[in-house]
């Protein structure tokens, strides 16, 4: 593999995030091969010393990605983050998929409740039609309650995703700088 | 050493001290560092944009005498306290391991 193989390489795996930062990195190691090659050594040799562009690229990826859902609250870039930190190794893998699935699972399932709470009056009018009796009335009030409740709940539930997903970045952060995956040549 | 995550923690550490001792470039850095410690040497680019991302290094480009421009690296204020407490936290960890050790081999002769 000579410089402009591992660079495209490296290039290649690095779609995806921010096209600024990309040209960083780029540069990055096109000077060391610049710098290395002045200094007499070979490209490919250079090429094999720095290791394998696809791993180091998942590595260099994933705290682009972490740095980018941290400026600008995008669930779509903390998913893509938290497959890029997971993908970097067996351990990041199993360190992340049990609590990020879990924590998705309960507020799934909470945001579930809150909506059908929130919709309970609706629902109540498509079984019931508009409330005549004295018991149909007591029912649409106490469905009305629900909803009240169930608007309260999405609220709250609001302001937790907000802080989960603050956590779950620090979380994602903490896993990459911890076990960083193998960044061998091995491929 | 042939320990992966064990290298990757103290690498930091050597990343910090040597950026602290004067402004150094990318290449100059994993040269430095692979004189003693045998890494695939790409792996401190990546170290170097995190440290840089959380504030613990500056960067700027200055013109070399031969070749292209070259990206310096500057341990900020943070750094260094980030570096001095990673130091501690290697001196109690080495004295440990350390103790175990000593008291082990002493525990075998006896």
């Amino acid at each position: 593999m000579n410089k402009d193989n591992f660079l495209k390489a490296l290039e290649a795996e690095l779609r995806g995030i921010d096209g600024d930062e990309r040209n960083e990195i780029l540069a990055e190691y096109r000077e060391h091969f610049e710098i290395a090659c002045a200094e007499g050594r070979d490209e490919a040799g250079v090429a094999l010393a720095l290791g394998n562009p696809k791993t180091l690229a998942k590595e260099l990826k994933a705290t682009a990605l972490i740095e980018q859902a941290h400026e600008e609250f995008s669930l779509g870039k903390l998913f893509h983050a938290f497959f890029t930190a997971a993908s970097l190794g067996f351990f990041n893998l199993v360190l992340l998929a049990g609590p990020f699935f879990a924590i998705v699972g309960l507020m799934l399932g909470l945001y579930a409740v809150a909506l059908a709470f929130l919709g309970s009056p609706l629902v109540f009018f498509y079984m019931n039609g508009f409330p005549t009796t004295g018991s149909d009335v007591l029912q649409f009030v106490l469905a009305l309650l629900l909803s009240g409740v169930g608007y309260f709940l999405g609220r709250g539930l609001i302001w937790v995703t907000k802080w989960m997903y603050k956590w779950v970045l620090k979380y994602l952060a903490y896993n990459v700088k911890l076990v960083k995956g193998n960044t061998n040549n091995e491929a | 050493m042939e320990n992966i995550q064990f290298k990757k923690g103290v690498l930091e550490l050597c990343v910090l001290v040597l950026v602290g001792q004067q402004d150094l470039y990318g290449y100059e850095l994993v040269n430095n560092i692979s004189k003693y410690i045998e890494i695939s040497e790409g792996t401190i680019y990546p170290l170097l944009r995190r440290l840089t991302k959380e504030g613990y290094f500056t960067t700027y480009l200055a013109e070399s005498h031969e070749g292209p421009p070259r990206k310096y690296y500057r341990l900020t204020e943070g750094g260094q306290r980030y570096r001095d407490d990673l130091m501690r936290e290697w001196d109690v960890f080495v004295g440990r391991v350390n103790s175990v050790i000593f008291q082990g081999g002493r525990h075998e002769q006896g």
